[in-house]
């Protein structure tokens, strides 16, 4: 029987039988993959605390070649993650990213881009001494996340006439006739001009700076994620339009998005 | 595999208890086949009486055959103190310590963000009535030492800060028996934090 070495982030954990749990794990080698762990959750386990959701691992587990449950041999803890466990509004946020990987991710598709930025968003709710930060980066994860699972929007020409769609970032003023006539078609995932928006279906009015935020959102360093601020006002556009966005690609409506209030 | 169909069945019925392979299930099945039938009557007699006494306190959802419950009938119990758990056996476990005199509330689950399980599906609107309604003094949270108990424990402080009472966690450490050198970090960085002055 093979046995797989690679880092890994649980997803999920449910009891099985009386001291048992199968666990869902996001792995970097293998994809998504789940296993029993035996005797988990005996308080003498030498499990400990390493399978519980949001920890950042290393993982050895063994099994049949495509089964659909392995068995867990060995889990270390790389990130505790402690920091973003004991805040509530962290790991309701944190919650609510794992759901996105984990209610999208088929068993066994590796994505790499994937994981890192899992990976790099959970250090960055980590470390975040701001909570209205983070609030910002869950709608960057979600474009981030939806570009690396194919369906990266198309911001820089008008998805029905193709003309290049060129305002400056620096010269932009929130004022001008410009800004207020552009669109974004939801589910082509896309910008639209000024001449095409008359009579389109299925279009949401956005300001061109937040198409050039979107645009610093897709291509920023991972790791600076927390970097990017914009105006309160065009937050609440932003976060519209990527909540809209999300809903489009995300077949099941993903169950902790009425937790996210609370 | 041939056979009574009768001993097939209780066997399929009795592989569904915890803990129970299909080796076991043969093994009882036969034990149960050979018994008197008074002794497996008293077995039948048990499991249905079981199902229709027992049932949920009205006050703190904990398992009971009288309602209010034995421990929220006490009079010497205090009243002003409540010990949150998730399920009705923890009260069974922390009752085995005979160290707890307080009263329980019993939230009959845990939150549980990627299965849906939120506030409304757990006895908590309940919990705010008692705590509204009969000046309690401390809230003791006793659930689950994983994420979903913290999760369940961090958001029940929450919306238990505007009434000011004192609201605890337990403790969470080194199992008693157990080795330091075997610990995980998160058990072990837990311990330090809660240690105690001696
Ligand atoms: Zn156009
Ligand atoms: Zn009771």
């Amino acid at each position: 029987m093979p046995l797989y070495t690679t880092d890994a982030i649980v997803l999920k954990s449910i009891n099985l039988g009386e001291a048992d749990k199968i666990v869902t794990f996001f792995t970097r080698r293998y994809g998504k993959i789940q296993g029993v762990a035996k005797g988990v959750r005996r308080t003498k386990s030498r499990f400990g605390a390493s399978l519980e959701p949001l920890t950042y691992i290393n993982l050895i587990y063994f099994g049949k070649e495509h089964t659909n449950l392995y068995k867990i041999n060995t889990s270390d803890i790389l990130e505790p993650f402690n920091k973003l466990k004991e805040d509530f509004d962290k790991l309701k946020k944190s919650l609510f990213i794992c759901d996105i990987v984990n209610s999208t991710l088929k068993e066994l598709d590796v994505n790499l881009k994937i994981f890192e930025l899992f990976l790099n968003t959970l250090k960055i709710i980590n470390r975040a001494k701001e909570i209205e930060k983070v609030d910002i980066l869950l709608d960057i994860f979600s474009l981030r996340f939806l570009s690396a699972s194919g369906f990266t929007p198309k911001l820089n020409n008008c998805i029905y006439c193709n003309k290049i769609l060129s305002f400056n970032s620096t010269l932009h003023t929130p004022h001008s006739a410009l800004s207020e006539r552009l669109g974004f078609h939801i589910s082509k995932g896309g910008v639209v001009c000024r001449e095409c928006l008359n009579g389109s279906e299925d279009v949401v009015r956005i300001n061109s700076g937040t198409i050039n935020f979107m645009k610093k959102a897709l291509t920023i360093n991972i790791s600076n994620l927390d970097r990017l601020s914009m105006p309160h006002k065009m937050e609440r556009e932003l976060h519209k339009i990527i909540c809209d966005y999300i809903n489009v690609h995300i077949d099941r409506k993903l169950k902790s998005y009425n937790l996210i209030d609370l | 595999m041939k056979g009574p169909e009768s001993l097939f069945k209780l066997i399929e019925e009795l592989r569904k208890l915890p803990g129970v392979g299909r080796k076991t299930a043969e093994r009882l099945a036969f034990y149960i086949l050979k018994s008197q039938r008074h002794e497996t009557d008293a077995l039948v007699k048990a499991i249905s009486e079981l199902k229709e006494k027992v049932r949920l306190c009205s006050i703190c959802s904990s398992i009971t055959e009288t309602d209010p419950c034995n421990i929220c009938s006490d009079m010497n119990r205090e009243k002003n103190t409540l010990c949150v758990v998730e399920e009705p056996h923890d009260v069974f476990a922390i009752e085995k310590t005979k160290e707890y005199k307080g009263s329980y509330h019993v939230l009959m689950g845990v939150l549980s963000p990627l299965d849906g399980i939120g506030p409304s599906d757990l006895k908590i609107e309940e919990l705010l009535s008692r705590v509204r309604e009969n000046g309690i003094r401390e809230v003791i949270l006793a659930t689950n030492p994983n994420l979903e108990g913290e999760a369940t424990a961090m958001y029940i402080a929450k919306v238990l800060k505007p009434f000011g009472m004192k609201v605890t966690r337990i403790a969470r450490g080194l199992p008693v028996g157990g080795d330091l050198e075997y610990a995980d970090e998160v058990t072990l960085t837990k311990s330090i934090e809660g240690r105690q002055e001696m």
